[in-house]
């Protein structure tokens, strides 16, 4: 066995130059917002076939709520939903969403497979929707929706209330306003108990009140949302924010 | 190559597939992360991520077990290794231009965090992509280092080499950064 085996992080290093611990600790805890997030998954619902993912039932609200779904299938409707109606106003939001992305030739992305009955309320976006090929050679090649065309589906549907209150408290977050993310978090809950996008909301309550230097409360929080979500993506953020002393 | 990891993230090929929306409940953000210290622009970070899970989705019945986590960095590596090969997103050399670490260094520990991450990112854009993959699986991500070695598909004691290579180079530029930071006027 190699000596250097034994090589331990920096992080577990007690003797760590300080700064050297800030800027590890700084790039360790970066983790995507739940807002990310949320526009991860559903440019993503968009794009797969029916079937990889548990569908969504009809009527949105209601279902989704319901307690007896597994982490993985509420996170599947989620997206579901999400994609159906937060596509169009995510994509709106990001700074640079008509950015031209140069590619190869386009290849198809695998099919909808035929033995899936589509009734999920996610858009699929299609090749046939002029694609836009982000992949190159080494890799395998994708093909991605147009930002335009991927909005096209979703742009008909209302928008929804619940990913409006959700997107403004993650804004009120981002601008440094913590009570007022806060306030927009709970007139969320109030609203929508068990909403598709409650995850996020209680992300955004959690990271609110360790802003305001609630960490205590924020903890608390913390422990209620391992407890109803335990296989979330939002774990490790949720750690980070409320894990140190 | 190490074939023996022993980490909770393990499957053998005997156990079953994981279903694309578990891979994705539990990795979304390790992958977000990993794209962003790859060097992606944050504006691009989202699409280069839904590459990676669509590789992903179109691939998994390929899995055949083994780390998980390093199979998803090696499809984010290539992903973003061809985002970096597109001309109008390659990064400049960061050279001298380390964001300055500007404060004492008694004090260095309450650096705001922008600032290290900022510091962070250009150390990172410095590395080669061999030394950077395996410095931040291993310092950031917390990787043991036999995973670490089959996502970048390296000997284990290679891995170390580079991780070793990789923490001189941090240390200099973070050193040459509160240097800089410390001949800056108040």
């Amino acid at each position: 066995m190699s000596e250097s085996e034994n090589v331990q992080s920096l992080l577990r290093d007690a003797g760590l130059r300080g700064d050297l611990r800030a800027v590890l600790e700084a790039g360790s805890a970066h983790d995507p917002t739940p807002g990310e997030l949320a526009g991860l998954s559903s440019k993503l619902a968009a794009l797969l076939p029916p079937g990889t993912l548990p569908p969504a039932p009809a009527a949105p609200a209601a279902p989704l709520a319901g307690g007896g779904l597994s982490g993985a299938a509420k996170l599947a409707v989620a997206i579901a939903v999400i994609g159906a109606v937060v596509g169009a106003a995510w994509l709106a939001r990001s700074p640079d969403a008509t950015t031209p992305v140069p590619g190869a030739t386009p290849v198809i992305v695998a099919p909808p497979s035929p033995s899936e009955a589509v009734t999920s309320a996610a858009p699929v976006v299609t090749a046939s929707a002029a694609p836009t090929v982000i992949g190159t050679a080494s890799a395998t090649p994708i093909v991605t929706a147009p930002r335009p065309s991927s909005t096209s589906a979703a742009s008909a549907a209302p928008l929804a209330p619940e990913s409006l209150m959700i997107s403004r408290a993650h804004d009120a977050l981002l601008q440094g306003a913590p009570d007022r993310a806060l306030a927009l978090a709970a007139d969320h809950a109030r609203a929508y108990p068990k909403g598709a996008l409650a995850q996020e909301r209680e992300v955004i309550a959690i990271e609110a009140l360790v802003a305001q230097g609630r960490k205590a409360d924020g903890r608390s929080r913390a422990t209620s949302f391992r407890t109803a979500y335990p296989g979330s993506a939002h774990l490790g953020r949720i750690e980070r924010l409320v894990g140190g002393p | 190559m190490a074939d023996s990891i022993s980490t909770d993230v393990l499957l053998v090929s005997s156990d079953p597939l994981p279903a694309f929306a578990d891979v994705y409940a539990k990795h979304a953000a390790f992958v977000w992360r990993s794209m962003r210290r790859l060097g992606v622009r944050p504006g691009d970070i989202e699409d280069t991520c839904q590459e990676v899970f669509l590789v992903v989705h179109a691939k998994l019945g390929n899995f055949r077990g083994g780390s998980l986590r390093a199979w998803l960095f090696a499809i984010a590596a290539r992903v973003a290794s061809d985002y970096r090969k597109r001309a109008f997103v390659r990064r400049e050399v960061m050279g001298d231009d380390l964001p300055e670490v500007s404060v004492p260094e008694v004090q260095t520990c309450t650096i705001e965090r922008g600032q290290a991450l900022a510091l962070l990112d250009a150390i990172l854009a410095d590395l080669d992509d061999d030394k950077r993959a395996v410095f931040m699986l291993f310092e950031l991500e917390q990787m043991p280092m036999q995973e670490v070695a089959a996502a970048v598909g390296c000997p284990l004691q290679t891995a170390y080499t580079r991780l070793h290579a990789a923490r001189d180079q941090v240390n200099a530029a973070i050193e040459r950064s509160r240097k800089k930071g410390e001949r800056r006027p108040s």
